[in-house]
């Protein structure tokens, strides 16, 4: 490793040691004194007391249990998001009609947030997966569709001639020239849109849709066990951190190496 | 293959009503394995005109015909090299050079056989697998060469292909570019503003002048290659050019205070 990644590590190590350090400094004191202690520990329980509920709910099967069932919710809405968003979004880079139908929709519907679907999505489908899995598709489209226009509008119009100059027909060039200059694009909007789904997922299970994660949230607050709202927080960053780590930067490195290096 | 521009005419649209005619009345041709530069400034209409003998862009009065044949759109035949280069950023040098062969369903061992050929021809032996972005200008543009030869071409069209070199690589450039064609003299349209390019490269050039753009006359190069850019001929050659630009009348625009 280099001195400087050795240092990132120790750094970054030590921020966290101090965070937790003062995090049970504060819920063991009364937050330095201004509270009794004992509401301190039930508003802000102890790191130790979060860890042990980490091992409460994942042993009791409630963590694991309620994170599934958010991960397939979004799976299935923000799935049913990039089988309709990527298409859409084709069709109006490629269609000057088909964009002067869809435009005025998305440009309505997207500054919507998500979240003021929820309302009308329980109505309409009642409290259940189903309203659930409707608001993160709603809720997630948008970027994906934005962001396939933008990469299909973007691709380098001297490549195209290339490839037509090379022999290349319509669909080769759609597979061997659009494809690779629109993925990166895709990636970007699958990224903004896997944001906005669970943002949006967590609203709705804490307003009544029930289980998941956002409901466990819920739970924690109603029934005093703040412990169990904070190891529901963890889990959403560790979650998206997963994500981040393991899809999204890999998948970027592998389809933007030659667009980054042209942009620095 | 033979190239016949005759009686083009083309004019774009500006504004509502306006029309800018862009090339007016440009007849001329090039013969089979000869090398005729396009020279004039920007805005003459020359790369419009090297578009339509590739098939990108088509006149609006007159014709290109290719062996007789008019060109209607593009063809591995008539190979083109792009001033930006135009590779494919995504792929390696020997993919970038595949691409053209690909496509036109070469086996693969042709494929891997030309790879090698055209790569060692250019001197990029060694940085087969690099991406573009990892190259410099001046070889981004030897794979641009190498992979229009790929495609074994009956016309090179070049498209100011050394303009964003700098002044060193492109007279390096020029020189590779003239050893080429002389070991397999393609017909080829050459597109520069670059009045020493010309000269140093053609074996006519047509000279164009702006606004409308307009073929002003054509001036032989008849020196033998390599040519050296001091001599006594090349230099008058040159000069020549270079006063097909003198304006007769001086504009009023320039002398107005």
């Amino acid at each position: 490793m280099t001195y400087n990644g050795l240092l990132r590590y120790i750094q970054g190590g030590i921020g966290l040691v101090l965070f937790l350090a003062l995090w049970h400094v504060a819920s063991t004191t009364g937050l330095f004194g201004r509270i009794d202690p004992e509401y301190s520990l039930l508003l802000l329980p102890t790191p130790e007391t979060v860890l042990k509920a980490i091992v409460e709910t994942f042993q009791d099967g409630t963590l694991w249990g309620n994170v599934s069932v958010s991960i397939i919710r979004v799976a299935i809405g923000f799935g049913l998001a990039v089988l309709i968003g990527i298409p859409l979004g084709l069709g109006m880079a490629l269609s000057p009609s088909c964009n002067n139908f869809a435009e005025p929709f998305v440009r309505i519907f997207s500054p919507i947030p998500g979240i003021a679907w929820v309302p009308l999505a329980i109505l309409w489908f009642g409290l259940g997966d189903k309203a659930a899995i409707f608001i993160i598709t709603l809720g997630s489209i948008f970027p994906i569709v934005i962001n396939t226009v933008q990469g299909v509008r973007d691709v380098d119009a001297h490549l195209v001639d290339a490839a037509r100059m090379m022999g290349a027909g319509h669909l080769q060039v759609l597979r061997r020239v659009m494809l690779p200059s629109v993925i990166p694009y895709l990636v970007t909007g699958f990224r903004i849109g896997l944001g906005f789904a669970w943002r949006v997922v967590i609203a709705a299970e804490m307003v009544g849709v029930p289980k998941g994660i956002g409901y466990m949230l819920g739970v924690g607050r109603s029934t005093g066990r703040t412990d169990i709202t904070i190891v529901t927080m963890v889990t959403l960053g560790v979650l998206m951190l997963v994500v981040e780590e393991l899809v999204f930067a890999p998948l970027e490195n592998r389809t933007r190496f030659w667009r980054r290096s042209v942009a620095v | 293959m033979e190239l016949v521009f005759s009686n083009i005419a083309k004019s774009f649209k500006r504004g509502a009503k306006d029309r800018v005619v862009a090339l007016d009345d440009i007849s001329f041709s090039v013969a089979e394995g000869e090398l005729v530069c396009l020279l004039g400034p920007s805005g003459c209409g020359k790369s419009t005109l090297l578009k339509m003998a590739a098939g990108f862009e088509f006149p609006d009065t007159g014709s290109v015909t290719a062996d007789g044949k008019p060109v209607c759109k593009p063809h591995p035949d008539r190979g083109m090299v792009f001033q930006d280069y135009a590779l494919f950023p995504w792929l390696t040098v020997e993919e970038n050079i595949a691409f053209g062969p690909e496509m036109n369903g070469t086996d693969r061992r042709e494929i891997r056989e030309r790879i090698r050929r055209f790569i060692t021809l250019v001197g990029l032996t060694g940085f087969e697998k690099a991406h573009p972005h990892q190259l410099s200008g001046g070889m981004k543009q030897r794979v641009g060469i190498a992979r229009m030869l790929a495609m074994s071409p009956k016309v090179l069209l070049m498209d100011e292909p050394f303009g964003a070199l700098d002044a060193f690589t492109r007279m390096e450039m020029q020189e590779e570019l003239t050893n080429l064609w002389q070991a397999a003299p393609f017909t080829t349209v050459f597109v520069t503003h670059d009045v020493e390019e010309a000269v140093y490269l053609a074996d006519r050039i047509a000279v164009m002048t702006s606004r409308p753009g307009k073929l002003k006359t054509i001036v032989p190069v008849p020196l033998s290659r390599p040519r050296v850019r001091t001599d006594h001929d090349f230099v008058q050659i040159r000069n020549h050019v270079l006063k097909q630009y003198e304006r007769t009348q001086p504009s009023a625009a320039e002398y107005s205070i």
